[in-house]
């Protein structure tokens, strides 16, 4: 609260009292006063309008001045009306009930929306354990009797597969819980989980797998680590050119080691890099291929950042893409 | 060998006991889920598939009750896939968990590995078609009394073909199949395999076991 702006806000008192004080001084004057009973007077009216002022003043921005920095220091804002002390003064007491009306009304939005969240989180989860049960069958019928059409219904059920693994994921991310569990694989058994989900892509696209260097340790939650991974390689198969060519490059520095994925594709234009884990971006490649959802990326940094791991791409046009996971020393 | 199939879809029940029996394993199960572990037990089966999601009690009780009187093999196969319902799994007493939908192939060898190792036994492995017997745990096929090695990516693309005997398999399927067992090869690496495996097996007699369809693929 700025002594200028305080001033500003009083300024109709004070002009008031100005015009009070000349007026009487004035009528005084008329009277025939003598000139040191007038400015007397004057100093009188004078000292206690400041007086009044000064101390309006100070308790205003003593209140407001710790207010403001109570409210930069929470990190949970909502909790401000809870932690904010009741000031003395009128206008502020007026205020501070009606703060503390809104956020009661506030807090039990939040908890009916976070209720609502919650539930449909569940229900998404539920849903995709039921639907894993058809799915299941049907595979099982087409293991029993593998011919040239049903093995094509199989690389369908693949895809729905993996639609509903990403729904899963999905609700998943959006949970504030870390319910992924840390544990110790290598980048290879990561890797090769997620080649055996996207396989048929990759051998129809005619797409060949190189490893370098993938014997590395890491800790993170093998679900979810080839989840992204399978993301990344489903992005390469859809925006290959030519023969496709895909390498998974381990490599170890001091706090941390990395997983670059890099392709022979298409590339992505420097405007979009920035973009590209923003959610429902597509970019100039979505357009050009359609069948972009905007999603996969997007849950990638998403599940990334939970997990305290780090993800990033880097692409020049026509020649391909690298897209580099790093993951912390030891992340428990 | 003797498996027994705990699971309430039908669907997956009628199927899963045709893929246990193409590989050699009697099969049994039985749908009155209130006296599930007393069938269990009674049918005197060398491994248990259970499934959690039950009608009566969910499959961590079964598996506990089980326990108490058995030491029996038991693979949990469920649609739950969170941390909790494998670590509960393991540590209720089953041998391995599976989440659905699983790998039929990486089924069958998990099985394999799980009876192999609780009963030191020859697992029933072995496959024949037309005369050639394929033993999957020995890696050898046979015709007459002339037998032959084979690869890993042999056997699997003659496993492929036996299983699916009479139905045409596309190459890029027999590719997969390969990966699914880690040998992320490609086609070069498939018609040298292809090559190799005739040769083998016309060593052996039986030089036109497999069909070329072309444009197709491969039939036995």
């Amino acid at each position: 609260m700025k002594l200028t702006d305080y001033i500003i806000d009083r300024l109709f008192s004070i002009v008031m009292f100005l015009a009070a004080a000349i007026f009487s001084m004035g009528l005084l004057w008329l009277m025939g006063l003598r000139y040191e009973f007038i400015i007397y007077i004057e100093i009188i009216f004078g000292f206690s309008f400041f007086a009044a002022f000064v101390w309006d003043y100070t308790r205003k921005r003593k209140y407001y001045c710790a207010f403001t920095a109570l409210f930069d220091e929470l990190d949970e804002k909502t909790l401000l009306a809870e932690l904010v002390k009741k000031p003395g003064f009128l206008d502020g007491k007026l205020l501070y009930q009606m703060l503390r009306l809104s956020h009661k009304y506030m807090n039990d939005k939040l908890a009916e929306a976070r209720a609502a969240n919650q539930e449909y989180r569940e229900y998404i989860e539920m849903w995709v354990h039921e639907i894993k049960t058809p799915i299941t069958s049907a595979h099982l019928i087409i293991e029993n009797d593998k011919n040239i059409s049903t093995i094509r219904i199989d690389d369908e059920l693949n895809k729905i597969d993996h639609f509903v693994e990403q729904a899963l994921f999905y609700a998943r991310s959006t949970t504030l819980e870390k319910d992924f569990k840390i544990e110790k694989v290598t980048m290879k058994i990561l890797v090769q989980e997620a080649l055996k989900s996207y396989s048929k892509q990759m051998i129809v696209a005619r797409g060949k797998p190189v490893f370098v260097n993938l014997d590395i340790p890491v800790f993170a939650d093998r679900k979810w680590c080839v989840f992204i991974i399978g993301q990344i390689i489903a992005n390469s198969v859809k925006y290959a050119k030519g023969k496709l060519i895909l390498t998974f490059e381990g490599s170890s520095f001091d706090n941390g080691c990395s997983l670059s994925i890099s392709d022979n594709g298409i590339g992505i234009t420097e405007a979009d890099i920035p973009r590209i884990f923003d959610k429902g971006f597509t970019g100039e490649n979505g357009r050009k291929f359609g069948k972009s959802t905007g999603m996969g990326l997007y849950l990638c940094r998403k599940l990334c950042r939970k997990m305290n791991m780090e993800i990033s791409a880097a692409s020049s046009l026509e020649n391909g893409t690298t897209i580099k996971i790093t993951f912390p020393k030891e992340n428990f | 060998m003797k498996i027994f199939v705990v699971e309430d879809e039908t669907e997956i029940c009628k199927e899963l006991s045709v893929l246990l029996q193409k590989y050699g394993y009697a099969y049994e199960s039985s749908t009155d889920f209130a006296h599930i572990t007393d069938h269990i037990l009674k049918a005197e089966a060398d491994l248990v598939l259970l499934d959690i999601n039950l009608p009566y009690q969910d499959g961590y009780t079964i598996c506990r009750e089980i326990r108490k009187q058995s030491n029996i093999p038991i693979i949990v196969l469920t649609s739950r896939n969170t941390d909790f319902d494998e670590l509960m799994s393991l540590n209720i007493g089953a041998d391995d968990f599976m989440v659905k939908p699983y790998n039929a192939q990486v089924l069958m060898a998990r099985i394999e590995k799980i009876l192999k190792r609780t009963y030191e036994a020859q697992v029933p492995s072995i496959l024949t078609h037309k005369g050639l017997t394929i033993n999957l745990l020995k890696a050898t096929a046979s015709y007459g009394d002339k037998e032959v090695d084979l690869t890993k990516n042999e056997l699997g693309i003659l496993r492929l073909l036996v299983v699916n005997k009479g139905n045409v398999i596309p190459r890029d399927a027999i590719i997969d199949e390969l990966w699914q067992s880690d040998e992320f090869i490609d086609e070069n690496t498939l018609n040298v395999n292809i090559v190799r495996l005739r040769k083998k097996l016309s060593e052996i007699g039986v030089p036109d076991y497999l069909e070329t369809k072309r444009g197709l693929g491969y039939r036995v």
